[in-house]
């Protein structure tokens, strides 16, 4: 990719920008050919173009960071902090704003664990893979929470707010401790971490006086270098429970029969109901079904679902515990859905001893969930909407049914899932295309702001976005004419008033780059 | 059972106690080039990886672990890595350093004829 330089810095500026940053981490981190570019770009995307870094630099210290950016506010270079870049379906490792440097924090890769408290101390680029075998090669009694597609940084995935799928998935809630880089190279650890050395930095997680924890989830207000993450302890068995719903309407009772269970904690984990694409698109291709334009037609998807045995949605719920208790609480939801329906559940139970299924509900990381990028042929990509719903079926069905009917309008396959946590639902949409496909990426971008447009009418809206859609969902946070936008934009002001650390990462960008005052 | 069928067990539940064993995929005990190929890009490439299930659609299942091939290229696996290919992603110098690479092209080709 040609090198797009930072808003307003000349090429020798940028020039000289580059040997300072060289000057902290050495020349071999900085990298700035048209393929080092490359790299950076989002893969996943369908307009790489649009987002493009004009180089990257790879600290390997919290120290290195703090020089780095120091030196960022002296030359006005904006960086864009990655953890691994591996947030795929939301930008990659790609900036929003073309010209930013990419601040790469592959290299750090400290792990700390307190045993004896379950809780582990990581860096940015201590990945999901990295920290589960840290934890089997150390026989720690405790396992980790990855997610559907392991590759990224545990740091990043909780600060984006990614959830996995044990009783320990909502990641940003689970995380206590960080240290901050602030935008003027000062440095921060919140909660107890204000007290130097203190034990319980990890442990405790508010500290004293306002806990500013939360503030560098999903922002642009510092670069977190340290992250503490508590683990769960291994569960003495894990029972399954699975089942298939034959109609497409029995979305609306199954939430409402589950919500309930998950609420008064029978339920731990956030257990998720997904359609017949999340196994085709993994196992096959499109081809291998349907030539034709348009969304795979009704006989389609009944033949896919007599191939792999799956009802219009499969619900699989896991149980952890002791043996007596996740039995006995098996039984429960049993007879719950029993009074509901006639579907038969399939029931199995794992202890320890036996190997365990690799899936993130078992801890253990995994990434053959994105071979559905392949689902379209050619370069296969994909792209999610994810709003947040109440918990209620009848709406739950009500936005299913928008939804179907808006990929059945732009001729996509229907791939959604709802997710229920113990007061809301992620209803996740994902949308696969094919990016060498004009037509369809044209499609999908009209598709998504459809989407966006539906839920905004229902005063719903994504937890998390696409770099490319930031400042449309910010923009849909609309209460008292954007007050919070506008209040983000005044502390990126009195924060970083160059706005030099992730300008419009979550639609933030800071009067000096044009933010909404 | 072929692996994309213990998969589709698996991930979708419809018998438990057939399992692709952690021990195929995981990183632990390995040293050297090999350790080097399982940290920067066992993840997608051993058993039950991205990469691995997609190859699997068109090659050999046994093939499309990479560690059995023996027909991969040096400046096939570096420009692979560098610019990615279909659904495989680029892999910037961040993330697995020239030396690195070098350590994984020597970890595939070890077994190529000489």
């Amino acid at each position: 990719m040609q090198l797009v330089l930072p808003p307003g810095i000349s090429a020798s500026a940028f020039d000289s920008a580059l040997r300072a940053f060289a000057s902290v981490v050495g020349e071999k981190w900085v990298f700035k050919t048209d393929q080092d570019r490359d790299t950076y770009l989002d893969h996943f995307g369908f307009d790489q173009s649009a987002h493009v870094a004009s180089a990257a630099v790879a600290p390997s210290s919290a120290e290195e960071v703090q020089a780095l950016v120091r030196l960022a506010n002296e030359h006005n270079i904006p960086l864009w902090p990655i953890s691994r870049g591996k947030n795929f379906g939301y930008g990659s490792a790609a900036p929003v704003l073309s010209g930013s440097v990419v601040l790469d924090m592959s290299r750090m890769k400290k792990i700390s664990m307190d045993v004896e408290n379950g809780v582990v101390v990581v860096e940015p680029g201590v990945g999901f893979y990295d920290l589960y075998d840290y934890v089997e090669e150390n026989n720690v009694p405790y396992w980790i929470s990855p997610i559907g597609n392991s590759w990224g940084s545990v740091a990043g995935n909780a600060l984006d707010r990614g959830v996995g799928y044990t009783p320990y998935g909502d990641h940003a809630d689970k995380l206590c401790g960080l240290e901050v880089v602030m935008p003027d190279g000062d440095m921060i650890r919140t909660g107890m971490g204000a007290m130097a050395d203190s034990p319980c930095w990890n442990l405790h997680p508010y500290g004293f006086g306002p806990n500013w924890e939360q503030m560098f989830v999903q922002s642009n207000f510092g670069i977190v270098t340290k992250l503490g993450m508590w683990l769960m302890p291994k569960p003495e068995s894990i029972v399954n429970i699975d089942m298939e719903l034959d109609q497409a309407d029995d979305l609306g009772w199954a939430i409402d029969t589950l919500a309930p269970m998950r609420r008064s904690g029978l339920i731990q984990q956030n257990p998720s109901i997904g359609n017949w694409l999340r196994a085709a698109a993994v196992l096959t291709s499109r081809t291998d079904w349907y030539d034709g334009k348009g969304s795979i037609p009704e006989e389609v998807i009944s033949a896919i679902r007599q191939r792999f045995n799956l009802g219009w949605w499969s619900i699989n719920l896991r149980l952890y515990g002791p043996a007596e208790i996740t039995e006995a609480t098996a039984n429960v939801i049993q007879k719950t859905f029993a009074a509901r329906t006639a579907y038969p559940m399939r029931r199995g139970i794992w202890t320890e001893g036996m190997p365990r299924e690799v899936q993130p509900t078992s801890g253990v990381p995994i990434t053959f969930p994105l071979a559905n990028a392949g689902w379209h042929g050619g370069r296969g990509s994909h792209v999610g909407f994810s709003p947040v719903l109440p918990q209620s079926g009848e709406k739950a069905l009500a936005q299913f049914q928008r939804t179907f009917a808006r990929y059945n309008e732009f001729g996509m396959d229907y791939h959604g899932s709802f997710a229920l946590g113990e007061r809301h639902i992620t209803n996740v949409n994902q949308v696969l295309f094919n990016k060498d496909d004009k037509d369809m990426v044209e499609r999908v971008d009209r598709f998504f702001s459809a989407l966006v447009s539906d839920a905004t009418e229902q005063r719903y809206s994504e937890y998390r976005a696409h770099i490319e859609y930031m400042d449309l969902i910010a923009d849909s946070y609309d209460f008292n004419n954007h007050a919070q936008l506008r209040w983000n934009n005044k502390l990126k002001d009195a924060l970083d008033p160059k706005g030099i650390i992730a300008p419009g990462k979550s639609g933030i960008w800071g009067s000096v780059r044009g933010g909404r005052a | 059972m072929n692996i994309l069928q213990k998969l589709a067990v698996l991930v979708f539940g419809t018998a438990l106690g057939v399992s692709v064993q952690a021990a195929d995929w995981t990183n632990l005990a390995k040293t050297g080039n090999e350790q080097v190929f399982g940290e920067k890009c066992g993840m997608c490439h051993r058993a039950s990886g991205m990469g691995t299930t997609l190859l699997s659609r068109r090659l050999d299942p046994e093939q499309a672990l990479l560690e059995n091939r023996r027909d991969l290229q040096p400046v096939f696996i570096e420009t692979v890595v560098r610019s990615g290919f279909n659904n495989m992603f680029p892999v910037s110098r961040g993330e697995v350093s020239d030396e690195q690479l070098q350590q994984i092209i020597a970890h595939l080709t070890r077994e190529n004829a000489k």
